[in-house]
């Protein structure tokens, strides 16, 4: 008797775990880097959600198959997000400290929100000063409604907040930023 | 502080609380009436604009990194249907097996060891009467052995040999032909069986 073993095929998994981080993987970093506001934080955020969400696939804990994975993902990285400033008090620190701030501004500056493509530099750049500014009640929503396609519901349900209250957030938040994104405008540092 | 604690009670009720500002008084109308998801032209189009700039695809290190971690996680389609991965290569080569991952293929060694000596032994219709010219057992060692096609092949299942990969298991019977002599010099001609399991990556919906 004899047991040999065929070559193994290109795993489906792999390449369907590949793709589907390549289309939301930069929604969610972009919802990290809003929450931590820190390019390597978030990339520590982003990674421990992910891991979490592997354990629950793995005991079978998260219902309702691929759906659930988002809602779960934003949820635990805005929850992430939240246990990490509560812990780490050594970033008020560096904040306090002005060339550590420039160096951190640099650095951010090198790894901008958005994509270069269907968008100028300044455009980018602007958006992204005004996101920030935002107040992070309209920012967040904003940022999972308009590229993490979530519904008010789901954003409520993350957010821990009534989807009639992740709505008019969304609406205040849509004009404020547009009001914001017009006086950069009016400056002369926006071509929109 | 005197004069609030003197106040009357009619003077509290000559207060009146402020008006709702026009944004607010907007948002509860729009509550009441169940439009508040519902976006103006200009806030339409502001939407539409935003949506045309992209996010920032992740650094290619990063994304690996991701990736590897999700390597041995099933990938859901949907409710019902996983694709699995097969297990990586520092795993399939670790010494260090467990038992529950090394006992499927030794359940099929077992097997298919029982197969072959059940099939020898049990008397075949057909195969043995054309095949097999004497009942007398050789004494003798050397014996030829012929071998001939696949005589059967079926599915004998899918076994999991941990890291969420799941394998099938296919049974291939082939006779083999052994010709042998007798202590009177006489050839003597055998049908005998031998299984082969393979087993083969599996995708499991």
């Amino acid at each position: 008797m004899k047991v040999t073993e065929a070559p193994a095929p290109v795993s489906p998994a792999a390449s369907a775990w590949r793709e589907w981080l390549a289309e939301y993987a930069p929604r969610l970093f972009l919802f990290a880097r809003n929450q931590t506001r820190n390019y390597e934080d978030a990339q520590d955020v982003l990674q421990d959600a992910i891991v979490k969400l592997v354990e629950k696939i793995r005991t079978g804990e998260l219902i309702g198959g691929q759906d659930a994975w988002q809602p779960y993902l934003y949820t635990t990285i805005r929850r992430l997000s939240i246990d990490l400033y509560r812990r780490d008090d050594r970033r008020r620190r560096r904040e306090d400290h002005v060339s550590a701030d420039e160096e951190t501004k640099q650095f951010e500056a090198f790894h901008p929100w958005f994509d270069q493509d269907g968008s100028d530099d300044e455009t980018r750049s602007q958006l992204e000063a005004a996101l920030q500014a935002l107040p992070e009640k309209f920012s967040e929503v904003i940022v999972m409604k308009v590229w993490g396609e979530r519904t008010f519901a789901e954003i409520g349900e993350a957010l821990n907040i009534s989807q009639n209250t992740a709505a008019s957030r969304y609406r205040y938040g849509l004009d404020a930023l547009k009001k914001e994104l017009n006086n950069a405008r009016r400056r002369g540092d926006l071509i929109i | 502080m005197s004069e609030i604690s003197n106040i009357t009670t009619e003077q509290l009720r000559d207060l009146s609380p402020c008006v709702l500002d026009a944004d607010f008084l907007d948002r509860l109308t729009a509550c009441a009436e169940g439009c508040i998801a519902d976006l103006s032209p200009e806030q339409l189009s502001f939407e539409a604009e935003l949506l045309r700039i992209r996010p920032q695809a992740l650094p290619s290190n990063f994304q690996a990194q991701l990736l590897s971690s999700l390597v041995d996680t099933p990938f859901a389609l949907d409710d019902k249907i996983l694709l699995f991965n097969r297990p990586s290569s520092a795993k399939q080569t670790s010494a260090k097996r467990s038992i529950s991952q090394r006992f499927p293929l030794r359940a099929v060694a077992a097997v298919a060891i029982f197969g072959a000596l059940a099939a020898f032994l049990i008397p075949q219709e057909g195969t043995q009467n054309q095949k097999i010219t004497s009942q007398s057992t050789p004494n003798t060692p050397s014996a030829n052995i012929a071998p001939a096609g696949i005589s059967q092949t079926s599915d004998a299942g899918v076994i999991w040999r941990g890291g969420n990969q799941p394998h099938r298991v296919m049974r291939r019977t082939y006779m083999d032909e052994v010709i042998s002599t007798n202590a009177k010099g006489e050839a003597i001609r055998q049908a005998k069986p031998h299984v082969e399991y393979t087993i083969i990556p599996e995708k499991i919906d």
